[in-house]
């Protein structure tokens, strides 16, 4: 096996040794060497990953020959693509505004294009998967929020359902100017694992230049109205007036909402996980202001959660928020819930 | 007769699945009856007195390879069989989907990674998978010597496919057989298992 110095730290693409690809070549990393700029990650940090990986394009020799080249150009860390071509998904950071002509705050966007049939998840993902997670270069100047997540949808696989997403989807992150110059550019390691019936891993740096690129000013209106319409997925908080009450009932939960106009029916997806059967259909009853809804509880419950939290999703209209206190009931001695 | 037999065990276990909770903590472990990739037959009740631990298994699932990768779920399997725990692998994946092997697979791959279950449980229909509502591979059950479960979850605290996340993980099962073989009561029955969806036979739901 080809290899240059296995021992040390390999923050960069150690998914990559996923022998799941089955010999297709990422086209993630075939960017990435065209582009020279992981070859210098190689210089700092030989990841082994890569390494094992590489073994299929470049000898070590000529490895080791393209990392000198890297490091003699000295290309910097940060000059990651703004748009990654990964397996069953391509991946790219968007911004609703030139940030050079923001003065507070704008959004950045971590945008997922889906290949048909594949999916990535919600931050609770049902019963398998793992929500995508990013991870920010230190900016000076910037401050990051965390991810707002658009309402999901339900994704059965066989007897189980997951939280996800399809097609496409954008997860918006607020960033606050904290001084008054900008840095260069905005650099980031994204992962996720995409899955249709089987799963893949992905990992991608991405960076977008400040200002955004010449050819890429042209785009931002298009990328504002995808930021906006994913923020107008993001579940808000239920209106005041609204009542929201938990209890068990052998083994479901009823959860009532009162609204302050005619009920819709809903779906409820849970924020913590293991509080409810994923999988389990759930039973919805309207009546007047009233929703209920009928939760099958999980077999991972082991006492009473103090609250379900969740989020409700009606046919139309913004996603709300609920955290529904539920009604006291003593666990058994067993630790079971009571029937 | 043969095959009525197992139309109905395929029922039962369907009937579970849509009741739901059927492996639940401080109940009696729902039985099995299952082959193993060296046709022996294993049952729940040929290990009663001992403990037992189930691991849904599919070796092409990302979440399973960093536990075979980095060599953890090996590690764990010698040290609690050396320790009298009986460990069963399970493969619960249907023919032509992910995971799913031959018993010379299951062998090969056995011997490949140095891998040290008790046994590998090769589960096709489902049966087993469904009976015990394994969601994912990794999915880990321990059952105690009386035959009650007494963990349903996952394998450990870092729900990623990151090798570099197992050394910093808090290993559930190791914890809950280290305090329930030492008489204590497990502190921590249940956590939200992680990893691939189980890939049953979509015949049977």
């Amino acid at each position: 096996m080809p290899d240059v110095g296995s021992a040390r730290p390999a923050p960069e693409v150690r998914l990559d040794r996923d022998p799941l690809r089955q010999g297709r070549e990422p086209a993630l990393l075939r960017g990435r060497i065209r582009g020279a700029m992981l070859v210098h990650h190689m210089v700092s940090a030989p990841p082994t990953g890569i390494v094992v990986r590489l073994g299929a394009v470049c000898r070590p020799t000529l490895c080791a020959a393209l990392a000198l080249w890297g490091a003699e150009v000295g290309l910097a860390q940060d000059a990651a693509p703004r748009r990654a071509t990964a397996p069953h998904a391509v991946v790219e950071l968007i911004v609703d505004r030139n940030p050079a002509t923001a003065t507070r705050e704008f959004w950045l966007g971590l945008r997922f294009e889906l290949e048909q049939g594949w999916h990535v998840y919600w931050q609770n993902p049902g019963d398998s998967g793992g929500p995508p997670t990013v991870l920010w270069q230190p900016a000076p100047g910037l401050r990051f929020g965390d991810f707002q997540w658009p309402a999901p949808e339900r994704l059965p696989l066989g007897p189980l359902v997951n939280y996800g997403y399809t097609n496409e989807v954008v997860l918006p992150v607020k960033v606050e100017l904290t001084g008054s110059a900008l840095p260069r550019r905005i650099a980031a390691q994204a992962k996720w694992i995409v899955c249709h019936d089987i799963c893949v891993p992905g990992q991608a740096r991405l960076s977008i230049p400040l200002p955004v690129d010449r050819a890429d000013e042209a785009r931002i209106p298009a990328w504002k109205r995808q930021i906006d319409a994913a923020l107008a997925q993001v579940p808000q908080p239920a209106p005041p007036a609204w009542r929201a009450s938990a209890r068990a009932s052998g083994r479901d939960f009823l959860l009532d909402v009162e609204m302050d106009r005619p009920a819709e029916r809903a779906t409820f997806f849970p924020l913590d996980p293991s509080q409810i059967d994923d999988s389990a259909p759930q039973e919805v009853e309207v009546a007047g202001r009233r929703l209920r809804l009928r939760l099958r509880q999980s077999d991972q419950l082991t006492s009473p959660p103090p609250a379900l939290r969740g989020v409700l999703r009606f046919p139309s209209g913004p996603a709300v928020v609920v955290a529904a206190p539920v009604t006291a009931t003593p666990a058994r001695p067993s630790g079971r819930l009571p029937r | 007769m043969k095959h009525a037999r197992s139309a109905f065990a395929v029922g039962l276990a369907l009937t579970l699945s849509l009741t739901g909770h059927a492996a639940r903590i401080g109940e009696p472990a729902p039985d099995f009856e299952v082959k193993d990739s060296k046709g022996k037959v294993h049952r729940l009740k040929d290990y009663a007195g001992k403990f037992v631990v189930l691991e849904w298994h599919n070796q092409g699932c990302p979440y399973v390879k960093k536990h075979y990768d980095s060599g953890n779920m090996q590690t764990l399997q010698k040290e609690w069989t050396a320790r009298g725990v009986v460990w069963l692998t399970v493969i619960s994946s249907a023919p032509g989907l992910q995971g799913y092997v031959t018993p010379a697979e299951a062998d090969a791959y056995v011997k490949e990674k140095n891998a040290a279950p008790t046994a590998v449980l090769l589960d096709p229909s489902g049966t087993m998978g469904r009976a015990y509502d394994a969601k994912v591979s990794p999915h880990m059950f321990i059952i105690d010597p009386k035959g009650t479960l007494i963990y349903n979850g996952a394998i450990d605290d870092k729900p990623t496919t990151d090798l570099a996340d197992v050394p910093v993980a808090r290993n559930y099962v190791s914890a809950a057989l280290t305090e329930a073989m030492a008489g204590k009561p497990v502190s921590m029955p249940t956590s939200r298992p992680y990893g691939c969806t189980v890939k049953y036979a979509t015949s049977s739901h």
